[in-house]
C-alpha cells in the first residue's frame, strides 16, 4: 500500500458486498473496466472476471502464505475500492462524480462559512448601529463582553462539529455510490442533502 | 517579583522540553520520521500539539495585555484565532491532507505544477514564519525581563538556542510530544492563577471596572520602571521619586507632577498616594471604566475602530490557513477524515483557552493599574498572579504563569523553526537530515537578530501582522488551489506577489513609524481588509486571462486526490503515490 492513505478505517453504516469466491490479491489493484456510461453496468463486484490473475498462488516460489481473513476487511470494504479504480480507468466518469462530490462539500463548507460571516460580520455593524446594546447588561456582564467573550466560542465549536458531522456524511453518500450493491447510474449523482 | 521562583519555573520548562526532545531523538528513526514523526499519533495528542503549537506569545500574554489597554474590541483577536480554525476545517483541512503535501511550498507545486510559485511561496513562508517569532523572542525577553531583571535580549537568546537545539535534535516528533505537554501546561498556568485572581477581586469587594473615572491607584503603589518611559499627566499629582525624573536626579525627593508629558529613566521608582489618577504611558490615551468597556469606543486611542475590528478579523479568520506552522500539522494525521475531527479537538482546546485572557485583561485595570504607567500592559498575566496572594502562593502562582508564557515561547517558536527549516532544507539543501539541522540554525538566527534590534508593537498587534501577511498570500492560493479548477499557475504567482508584497509592505511601514492617526495609519496597520481581496481579484483575474495554460487532466488528477475519500482514494495505481517529503527533489 502506498504512503498516501495511511491506515484506514473500516467504513461504517454499510454492510459489506456479498460473498466473495477469491481470495485474490489486493483488492483493487488491477484497473478493471466498465461499459461506457450509456450503458447499464453490471449490479455490483459479485460478477468479477474469473480470469482475474491471482498473483501470489501462480508464483512457483514456494512461499509460504498466511490464510487469514482477506485484507479488504481492514480497507473497508472491496467495492469501494474497485470503484476508485474504475474511477481512474474511465476519467470522463470519474470526473463526473469527483466534480459532484466537490460541488457538494463546496456548498456544505460555503453554507457555513455564510452562517459565520452574518453573526461574526453583523455583530460589528448591529453594535454601531444599536448603542442600546453596548451597554446592555445579561447576568451583571456586559453584552458585548459576554458575545465576544464567552457566547462566540461554543457557537463555533457548534459549527465546527455540525461540519463535521455532515462533510462525513457526504463522502460516505458519495463511497455507497460508488461502491454499493447498485452499480453507480451513468448521470452525476447529487449525493448530498 | 522573586527572581529564584521565575528562573526555576523557567528552567523546569526548558529541561522538561530538552527531555522530551531527547526522548523524540530516540524515537526518530528515518527522515520520514524527522519530519512528519511517521504520522502515528493520537487525535487528542495531535489536537493538543496543535494548540500548544498555535497558543502563543500573543495568545498567552498579548489579548490579555491589548484588552486591558483598549477594552472590548480586542476580544476580536481570540474570536478570530479560534475562528480561524473553523475557516480552516470548513475550507482546508481535509482536502489539504489528502493532497499529500508536506508544506505551503508542495501544495504550490503540486497543485500548480510551477516551480517558480514554489519558490514564491517559499519565501513567503520565511517572511510569515520570522515575523511570528520575531514577538515570540520579544515577549521572551520581556517575560525574563519582568521576572529576573535580566535585559532584553537574554529572554530571546535563551528561547532561540533552546528552539533551534530542539528543532536540530528531534524533528518533528519531538516537537510533537513537546507540544502536547506544553498545551497543558500553559492551559494549567493561565487556569489556575485566573481563579485566584477574581478570588481577589471579590474580597477587594468587587470594584467596578466599567466606572465613569480613569484608573486610580487604591492603595500607595511604588512603580519601579525597566525602561525608560514617557508618560502624561492628566491630573497633577505627588509623587516621591527615586531616580531620574525630567532629567533631574532625585532621591526619595517629593515632586509635583504637572499636567503633560514627563520622562523617566529606567530604574527610577516613583511612590504614588493613594487614589492618585494613573498617568498613561504616551501614547496610550487614558479612558474611563465606561468607555473602555464600549465597544468601538476607540477606548486607548485607537482611530477607526470599526474598520480596525473587521480588518481584524478578517486576518485572523483567513490568515490562521495559512500559517506553515500551523500546516505542517495536518499531514500527521492519518487521513483527511481524521483531520477534520483533529480540527474539532483544536477548536473545543483553544476555546476553553480563550475564554481566560479576558480575566486577566479586565480585572487588571483594577489590580495594576501601573502596567497603564509603564505601557508593558503585555506583562499582565506575568504580574498579577502575585498580585492576588500574599507570600509564597502568590510566588508560586507567579511562577507557574511564567512557565505557562516560556512553554508559549518555545511551542510555537520550534513549530516555526521546524517549518522554516522544513522549506528550506527542502528546497535549497536536498532535504538530508543534516541539512534540516543546519536549516534549523537558519530559520532561528534572522528573527533572533530582529527581535533584539528592535522594540516592537505590542506582541498581539505584532502576530495580526503576520496573521494579514497569510491572509492575504496562502489562503487566496489554499482556496482557490483546492475549489477552483480555473486557477493558472501565474494566476497564483502574482496574486501571491501583490497581495502577499502588499500586506508584508505594510507591515514594514507600520512597524517603523509605530502606530499613527489618520485613515493611512489605520489602513496601514490593519492591512486585510483591502489586501486579501487585493490578492483574490489578482488570482482570479490573471487566471482568468490566462486560462490556456491550464492542463485539464493534472488539474483534474490533483482535484481527484484532494477529494476523494481515503477509502476510495489511490486504490487504483493510477494515482501516482505522494512522494515522501524529500524525495523527487535529488
Amino acid at each position: 500500500m502506498t504512503g498516501l492513505s495511511g491506515p484506514r478505517r473500516p467504513r461504517r453504516g454499510r454492510p459489506e458486498p456479498g460473498p466473495e469466491p477469491e481470495p485474490g490479491p489486493e483488492p483493487g489493484e488491477p484497473p478493471r473496466h466498465k461499459p461506457l456510461p450509456g450503458q447499464k453496468p453490471p449490479p455490483g463486484p459479485a460478477p468479477r472476471p474469473p480470469a482475474q490473475p491471482p498473483a501470489a498462488p501462480e508464483s512457483p516460489a514456494p512461499r509460504r502464505v498466511a490464510v487469514s481473513a482477506p485484507r479488504r476487511h481492514r480497507t473497508g470494504g472491496y467495492s469501494a475500492r474497485a470503484g476508485a479504480a474504475d474511477l481512474h480507468a474511465q476519467p470522463q466518469l470519474g470526473q463526473l462524480y469527483v466534480r459532484s462530490l466537490v460541488r457538494n462539500q463546496l456548498r456544505l463548507s460555503l453554507g457555513v462559512l455564510a452562517v459565520l460571516a452574518a453573526v461574526l460580520g453583523g455583530l460589528p455593524v448591529a453594535l454601531a448601529a444599536l448603542p442600546g446594546l453596548r451597554t446592555a447588561e445579561v447576568a451583571g456582564i456586559r453584552l458585548p463582553w459576554l458575545l465576544l467573550g464567552v457566547v462566540a466560542y461554543p457557537l463555533l465549536v457548534g459549527a465546527a462539529y455540525f461540519h463535521v458531522r455532515h462533510a462525513e456524511r457526504v463522502e460516505r453518500d458519495f463511497t455507497d455510490l460508488l461502491g454499493g450493491p447498485d452499480a453507480p447510474p451513468a448521470a452525476p449523482p447529487r449525493a448530498a442533502r | 517579583m522573586n527572581p529564584g521562583h521565575g528562573l526555576a519555573a523557567l528552567a523546569v520548562v526548558l529541561v522538561a522540553t530538552l527531555a522530551f526532545g531527547v526522548y523524540g531523538l530516540r524515537l526518530s528513526r528515518g527522515t520520514s520520521d524527522f519530519y512528519v514523526a511517521s504520522r502515528e499519533i493520537s487525535p487528542l495528542l495531535n489536537a493538543s500539539a496543535i494548540g500548544g503549537e498555535y497558543l502563543s506569545a500573543a495568545s498567552f500574554l498579548g489579548v490579555a495585555g491589548l484588552v486591558m489597554a483598549y477594552g472590548v474590541d480586542m476580544l476580536a483577536y481570540p474570536v478570530g484565532y479560534t475562528a480561524g480554525y473553523l475557516v480552516l476545517l470548513l475550507l482546508v483541512a481535509a482536502p489539504l491532507r489528502r493532497s499529500g503535501a508536506y508544506t505551503l511550498p508542495d501544495f504550490a507545486e503540486e497543485r500548480l505544477g510551477s516551480l517558480a510559485v514554489r519558490r514564491v511561496a517559499g519565501v513567503l513562508v520565511a517572511v510569515i514564519a520570522w515575523l511570528y517569532l520575531v514577538p515570540q523572542l520579544q515577549g521572551a525577553g520581556l517575560t525574563l525581563q519582568t521576572v529576573t531583571g535580566a535585559p532584553r535580549w537574554a529572554g530571546a537568546v535563551v528561547v532561540a538556542a533552546v528552539v533551534v537545539g530542539v528543532a536540530a535534535a528531534g524533528g518533528m516528533r519531538s516537537v510533537t510530544l513537546v507540544q502536547g505537554f506544553q498545551f497543558w501546561l500553559k492551559l494549567t498556568a493561565i487556569a489556575v492563577p485566573a481563579l485566584f485572581l477574581v478570588m481577589a477581586w471579590r474580597s477587594a469587594g468587587a470594584p467596578a471596572l466599567t466606572g465613569p473615572d480613569i484608573p486610580r491607584f487604591d492603595r500607595t503603589t511604588v512603580v519601579t520602571l525597566q525602561d525608560p518611559v514617557r508618560f502624561d499627566v492628566t491630573q497633577p499629582v505627588t509623587v516621591r521619586v527615586t531616580g531620574r525624573l525630567d532629567g533631574t536626579p532625585y532621591t526619595a525627593g517629593a515632586v509635583r507632577l504637572g499636567d503633560g508629558g514627563h520622562t523617566a529613566t529606567a530604574g527610577t521608582a516613583l511612590t504614588f498616594p493613594p487614589g492618585a489618577a494613573v498617568p498613561h504611558r504616551h501614547g496610550l490615551a487614558p479612558a474611563s471604566g465606561a468607555r473602555w468597556a464600549d465597544p468601538l469606543s476607540g477606548a486607548g486611542g485607537r482611530s477607526h475602530p470599526l474598520y480596525a475590528l473587521y480588518s481584524i478579523l478578517l486576518a485572523t479568520l483567513l490568515g490562521t490557513m495559512g500559517l506553515p506552522h500551523v500546516l505542517v500539522r495536518f499531514y500527521t494525521n492519518p487521513d483527511g477524515r481524521a483531520a477534520r475531527r483533529t480540527t474539532l479537538l483544536v477548536l473545543v482546546l483553544l476555546s476553553g483557552f480563550y475564554l481566560l485572557p479576558t480575566v486577566y485583561g479586565a480585572l487588571g485595570r483594577v489590580l495594576a493599574p501601573q502596567l497603564l504607567l509603564t505601557g508593558q500592559t503585555d506583562t499582565a498575566v506575568l504580574v498579577l498572579p502575585q498580585l492576588t496572594q500574599a507570600g509564597e502562593g502568590g510566588r508560586l502562582l507567579a511562577a507557574l504563569a511564567t512557565a505557562g508564557a516560556f512553554a508559549a515561547f518555545v511551542s510555537t517558536a520550534s513549530g516555526l523553526t521546524v517549518s522554516v527549516a522544513g522549506v528550506v532544507s527542502q528546497d535549497l539543501l536536498r532535504g538530508s537530515t543534516r541539512g534540516f539541522r543546519w536549516a534549523s540554525l537558519a530559520a532561528g538566527i534572522p528573527p533572533l537578530v530582529m527581535a533584539t534590534a528592535t522594540h516592537g508593537l505590542p506582541v498581539a498587534d505584532a502576530i495580526g501582522l503576520a496573521f494579514a501577511v497569510a491572509a492575504s498570500s496562502f489562503c487566496p492560493l489554499l482556496v482557490l488551489g483546492i475549489w477552483w479548477r480555473g486557477l493558472t499557475d501565474l494566476g497564483a504567482l502574482l496574486g501571491l506577489v501583490a497581495g502577499g508584497g502588499l500586506a508584508a509592505v505594510a507591515v514594514v511601514l507600520t512597524s517603523v513609524r509605530g502606530a499613527g492617526h489618520g485613515w493611512s495609519a489605520a489602513l496601514l496597520a490593519q492591512p486585510a481588509a483591502w489586501t486579501v481581496p487585493v490578492a483574490f481579484t489578482v488570482m482570479i483575474t490573471v487566471s482568468l486571462l490566462t486560462r490556456h495554460r491550464l492542463s485539464p487532466a493534472a488539474v483534474d488528477r490533483v482535484m481527484l486526490r484532494m477529494h476523494l475519500p481515503e477509502e476510495v482514494g489511490s486504490g487504483g495505481s493510477a494515482l501516482p503515490p505522494v512522494r515522501p517529503p524529500t524525495a523527487g527533489r535529488s
